[in-house]
């Protein structure tokens, strides 16, 4: 049985069960705190569908959201190496979802039968968190794309001379769905240098820090347009060879592309073929581009 | 015979990885399952934009799974995102009645 929770005094709540926990005699409990700031922008229904098989595994869970801070799952009734499985199945879940920092002590695991008074002081140490569901609230251009310093200009232009001598062209993705992401990804890499990225913010910093010969860039993403980092990259690296890829046919999508000068449009489904062509094109075109970068 | 899913397009892009496309399967039906959580509380008027976005990304992502007709649902859904709530539901059964065709083909294979 699953009951997920997400009052606004969670700690509060989090700290009436455990001590109703230790005052029962017998029984195997079980305590995970999942730190949120390694799971990225992951939605609360999200995490439930991606933990659901080590939920169902047990027969009493309760799932605590602290706000944008933390995650408890409080399990009863399951032995010790039940738990230690259920730990193993949230880890690898977690992973399978694509969590960019997977961090190694993500998971912190507690024992509240033997551990109640310890994890009290620790909840109580904690300013209150008040639950707020995330919201994908697109961010402001400066916020996203912030004024680069000179040393991060040199060093990104010193990542585009090397372009020249790449054995391996490199290849950014910004997609903003895993599925779609990943397939991408997986058609590429061996063939290029591949990073990928689901949102905006990511996608900049990475696109400075590989300065990458080509982008694979969709739409509609989380945190913004993706229009506006075609723009900023066309304006800070025009031999950048950059391909929308979108599941609209919208005029106005086309228009904002033309408008950047960005080089290729995929229309969702991607194919081998599609992605191909855009490949051969820029083979095509690579020498002029960057001919024209050098003069400028 | 369930024909919800053409495999076709994505055996080739995978390279029939049978590995590969399992995982994508369980990133599929994870996500599509999230998408119409969302749909389904996304019916009032007041939610346009969040239909919008999520009819948006479930169709995406079944136009490159290859099951056409849940993203022509979806299209449909996300160009009719300011519908009525009433055409909304409509809208919803037929993307869940679909979406049950394509998750039953997945985990049958």
């Amino acid at each position: 049985m699953l009951i997920k929770t997400e009052d606004q005094h969670v700690a509060a709540s989090l700290i009436a069960h455990i001590e109703e926990i230790n005052h029962k005699p017998a029984g195997v409990w079980g305590l995970l705190a999942v730190q949120r700031s390694n799971l990225e922008n992951m939605t609360n229904d999200k995490f439930i569908i991606f933990i659901k098989p080590a939920l169902e595994n047990s027969t009493s869970s309760k799932v605590f959201f602290a706000g944008h801070a933390e995650i408890y799952i409080l399990w009863a009734g399951v032995q010790k190496a039940v738990l230690q499985q259920l730990t193993d199945i949230i880890t690898k879940s977690l992973l399978r979802a694509d969590i960019a920092v997977p961090a190694v002590d993500m998971i912190q695991y507690y024992n509240p039968k033997l551990q109640g008074n310890e994890i009290i002081a620790m909840l109580r140490s904690k300013p209150e968190s008040k639950a707020k569901p995330m919201e994908d609230t697109p961010k402001a251009a400066t916020e996203v794309f912030p004024k680069l310093s000179d040393i991060e200009m040199q060093k990104f232009r010193q990542q585009q001379q090397s372009q020249l001598q790449r054995s391996m062209f490199k290849v950014l993705i910004v997609e903003d769905q895993l599925f779609s992401r990943q397939l991408l990804y997986e058609v590429l890499r061996g063939a290029y240098m591949v990073e990928a990225s689901p949102n905006l913010k990511d996608a900049w910093k990475l696109f400075l820090e590989h300065a990458p010969d080509i982008v694979f860039l969709d739409i509609e993403l989380a945190d913004g347009n993706g229009h506006t980092l075609a723009q900023q990259i066309k304006t800070l690296a025009p031999s950048t060879y950059v391909v929308m890829v979108t599941a609209n046919h919208g005029l106005n999508d086309v228009q904002q592309a033309k408008q950047n000068h960005v080089d290729g449009f995929i229309a969702k489904p991607f194919s081998n073929q599609k992605i191909q062509t855009c490949l051969d094109k820029y083979l095509s075109v690579r020498p002029a581009m960057l001919a024209k970068a050098n003069q400028s | 015979m369930n024909t919800s899913v053409d495999l076709t397009n994505l055996h080739e892009m995978t390279g029939n990885d049978a590995a590969l496309e399992k995982e994508l399967f369980h990133i599929f039906l994870v996500t599509a399952a999230e998408s119409i959580t969302i749909l389904r509380n996304s019916c009032e008027p007041d939610a346009t934009e969040a239909w919008r976005k999520a009819a948006h990304a479930l169709k995406g992502i079944s136009l490159n799974l290859g099951a056409e007709a849940l993203g022509k649902l979806c299209q449909d859904a996300q160009e009719n995102a300011a519908a009525a709530p009433d055409k909304k539901h409509a809208t919803l059964t037929a993307i869940e009645a679909e979406h049950m065709r394509v998750e039953e083909f997945l985990t049958n294979l």
